[in-house]
């Protein structure tokens, strides 16, 4: 088994890295419209927050990831519109991962996302087992 | 041996670059697709472990520039997945992957066993 505590550092440098661009982002889709440059950006970056929040066992906030990549997925291949709704939804669910990791940051350990989770599974259609 | 690590994302880089490097490898990066495919030419290396999803020029455009140039190296190409990605992994075995490591639960030990078996065939 992996000693990962010597990649939390690491792991927080860059997922607080990923979850400004998610934030950012996110806003510049809902102020400025559709933009595949920005839904491209919003999809890598859940995809890469997700990937490593599961590798270093962070499972929960994994999981929120994992479905916020699968509904950007969706609005990239235009098979799913980011309505205000889900933009304001999405925009709580990227709070409660902001608390997650502070929480790994000052605990080492991370929040139950479980709840965040659920709405997501309700709006992706796409469950994952816990 | 020389593995070249195809990853955008500087933790998986620093991650496994390290891993690889106590298990006795040398170790190349490439960023993204665009430099992934010029580092294959450049350094010719050994094996290629190709993460999917990436800026610019991602995983399976690598695997599709080599598949349509077959007089360009091809060294044997592990592809990393995460969790929900199989059909991704199905599709990069179908464009000439020969293997893949799941990232998301991760197992050093198994890749590098992965990489043992595909270097020696």
């Amino acid at each position: 088994m992996t000693d990962l505590s010597a990649y939390k550092e690491l792991y927080l440098q860059t997922a607080y890295t990923y979850l400004h661009a998610l934030q950012s982002n996110l806003r510049r889709y809902k102020e400025n419209g559709e933009n595949s440059t920005v839904i491209n950006e919003l999809h890598l970056s859940a995809h890469s927050l997700k990937s490593q929040s599961l590798v270093m066992g962070y499972m929960s906030t994994g999981y929120v990831c994992k479905e916020l990549e699968y509904i950007f997925r969706e609005i990239k291949d235009q098979k799913r519109s980011l309505t205000p709704q889900l933009s304001i939804t999405m925009i709580e669910c990227l709070k409660k991962l902001n608390d997650s990791l502070d929480s790994i940051k000052n605990s080492g350990k991370e929040i139950d996302l479980s709840s965040e989770k659920d709405v997501l599974e309700q709006i992706s259609g796409v469950r994952t087992n816990n | 041996m020389k593995i070249l690590l195809v990853d955008d994302d500087l933790f998986f880089q620093k991650f496994y670059s390290t891993k690889l490097k106590e298990a006795g490898y040398e170790v190349e990066i490439a960023g993204d697709g665009d430099e992934a495919l010029t580092k294959l030419t450049q350094s010719q290396p050994n094996l290629m472990l190709l993460d999917m999803i990436m800026p610019k020029k991602d995983g399976f455009e690598v695997l599709e520039t080599l598949s349509k140039n077959p007089q360009l190296v091809r060294p044997p190409i592990i592809v990393f997945s995460t969790l929900g990605d199989n059909e991704d992994v199905q599709k990069a075995l179908t464009l000439g992957a020969v293997d893949y490591i799941n990232k998301s639960f991760h197992d050093v030990e198994n890749l590098k066993k992965k990489i043992s078996l595909h270097l020696s065939t």
